[in-house]
């Protein structure tokens, strides 16, 4: 459960990326973030994972105030908010088996628990014959599958998207959208933050817009516009 | 339970990452463990002259005020002679000889169990000697003089002008020693730093995505703390093979040499060298990695 209570976020150099954003994204819900570049989209993401502490206003994750976390707790709230991006960032001298590995390698999981958790979340996501290959070796759409596989090997409540569809080409992007779909049925909440309006008017499912900082539309079975 | 096997893990993968990454900057890593080895082989060289100085120090404050060293060339006769005519003078209280036989046999002796280092010699090098108790020790320099003056000495050293030449020689090495080891030190941290600093920006990537799936701060340090351990591990072993090898025959060499003065025959003496030379190149590899990741990995 996901509670921001009148957020803002100015930068530094005086840019408010937020500005008094409240809302609520409850468990196994799968919501859009939508809104043109510069909306506060990555930073609402940032936020969500503690990289970002907001200027005023308080960022609930399971009744936990995110500004209250001590330093040494912040890891684990990044196994519970998982996040993917449009780059992937995977790790280019590791295998898909490794680099989904990574999760658990930096939890301290036996190996043992590795060999077991690994093959089932790659089956997951369609990617168990590739679990040998190198990233160089796989096409857009197989390396987002990666990251979204390490991204849910440790099974989080939360897995963000930030813009994961920006490099794929349609087809792949509605497929990887399809996979989050499944993945939102088995019970994780999914944040996915895009300006792809294709995407979203397929789905219908639940929008938050965002223009300026602030929510202009918090919406269920919305379309982009 | 759980928690063992987890830090179980953590350990085995900090170490096997440190060892990783140390060989991919290989290069770097030999400058890093050439600096560390280069270091500890100027403090062990320290250690150890002034360890034989401060024994040949202690040795010197002796009861006996004058030694007399005799040549090769006088037989025991004549040196009787000068026994005789030493004992009749008021200004000597006591008198002892010690042929070339009984100066060797004294050596044997006082090295007991390492006897073994005088087969590196060759002959007896060690000369006859006449050792005297003075009634006044502040009469030594006119007594020495007159020996030397007498054609069956060889050599009078005398013990006040070797005790303030130690003891200044003593002062000079340590000062000397101590600043050549401090820079050295620095230079050592120096290079140590800077080469964990490139595993660090080497490795940018992985500490991005480290962080992104919720690894520890220390879990993410401890790699690179391991490698600077390492170079100053590997440096010591290093050291620790050289002087183990070269240190007896230097020292059967030193004896040879220089026959006046006791030398630091402490069986112990290399281990605990060794052992200091460990402690010191792991803590000063540690803090070469330490300031870096404090100062170079952003968590």
């Amino acid at each position: 459960m996901i509670v921001l209570h009148q957020v803002c976020k100015r930068y530094p150099n005086g840019v408010d990326a937020l500005v008094d954003v409240s809302l609520q994204i409850p468990e196994r819900d799968f919501v859009f973030l939508v809104g043109p570049s510069g909306a506060g989209k990555s930073t609402f993401i940032r936020l969500l994972i503690r990289e970002e502490l907001p200027t005023s206003g308080r960022v609930f994750v399971d009744g936990q105030d995110l500004a209250r976390l001590r330093r040494r707790d912040i890891p684990y709230l990044r196994r519970k908010v998982s996040v993917i991006f449009q780059d992937f960032k995977l790790l280019p001298h590791k295998t898909v088996f490794e680099n989904v590995a990574f999760a658990l390698e930096v939890s301290g999981y036996s190996r043992a628990d590795i060999q077991r958790m690994v093959p089932e979340t790659l089956e997951l996501v369609g990617l168990a014959q590739h679990a040998a290959r190198f990233p160089s070796h796989l096409s857009g759409g197989e390396q987002q599958r990666v990251a979204i596989a390490r991204a849910l090997v440790r099974r989080p409540s939360v897995l963000v998207a930030d813009e994961p569809t920006g490099n794929l080409d349609p087809e792949t992007a509605a497929q990887t959208v399809q996979l989050l779909v499944r993945i939102n049925a088995l019970g994780t909440t999914i944040v996915f933050a895009t300006h792809n309006s294709e995407l979203v008017n397929t789905l219908r499912r639940r929008v938050v817009a965002l223009e300026g900082g602030r929510v202009v539309r918090d919406q269920k079975n919305a379309g982009y516009d | 339970m759980r928690a063992l096997f987890r830090t179980f893990e953590v350990a085995r993968y900090a170490i096997a990452s440190a060892v990783v990454s140390l060989w991919r900057h290989r290069a770097m890593s030999v400058a890093a463990v050439f600096a560390a080895v280069v270091m500890m082989l100027m403090l062990n060289g320290f250690v150890i002259v002034v360890s034989n100085l401060n024994v040949a120090l202690t040795a010197l404050d002796q009861k006996v005020n004058l030694i007399a060293y005799l040549k090769d060339s006088v037989s025991p006769e004549e040196a009787q002679q000068l026994v005789s005519q030493l004992q009749g003078d008021p200004e000597v209280l006591q008198v002892t000889y010690l042929s070339k036989e009984g100066a060797m046999a004294r050596l044997k002796q006082q090295l007991a169990d390492r006897a073994d280092l005088l087969e590196m010699v060759t002959g007896n090098p060690l000369p006859a000697s006449i050792e005297l108790r003075l009634r006044d020790p502040n009469r030594i320099t006119a007594l020495a003089d007159r020996l030397r003056a007498d054609p069956r000495v060889e050599e009078v050293p005398l013990q006040q002008d070797v005790v303030d030449n130690l003891v200044r020689l003593t002062r000079f090495a340590r000062l000397a020693g101590g600043l050549m080891i401090a820079g050295l030190v620095g230079v050592t941290l120096f290079v140590i730093v800077n080469t964990i600093r490139l595993a660090v920006y080497a490795r940018r990537q992985e500490i991005e995505i480290m962080k992104l799936v919720g690894a520890t701060d220390w879990f993410i340090r401890w790699p690179f703390l391991l490698e600077g351990v390492l170079y100053g591990l590997i440096g010591a072993v290093i050291v620790a093979g050289i002087v183990s090898a070269a240190y007896r025959p230097i020292q059967a060499q030193f004896l040879a040499l220089v026959q006046f003065l006791p030398v630091n025959l402490d069986p112990s003496f290399p281990l605990k060298l060794c052992g200091l030379t460990t402690v010191v190149g792991v803590m000063v590899g540690a803090a070469g990695s330490y300031i870096s990741v404090r100062r170079f990995l952003d968590v």
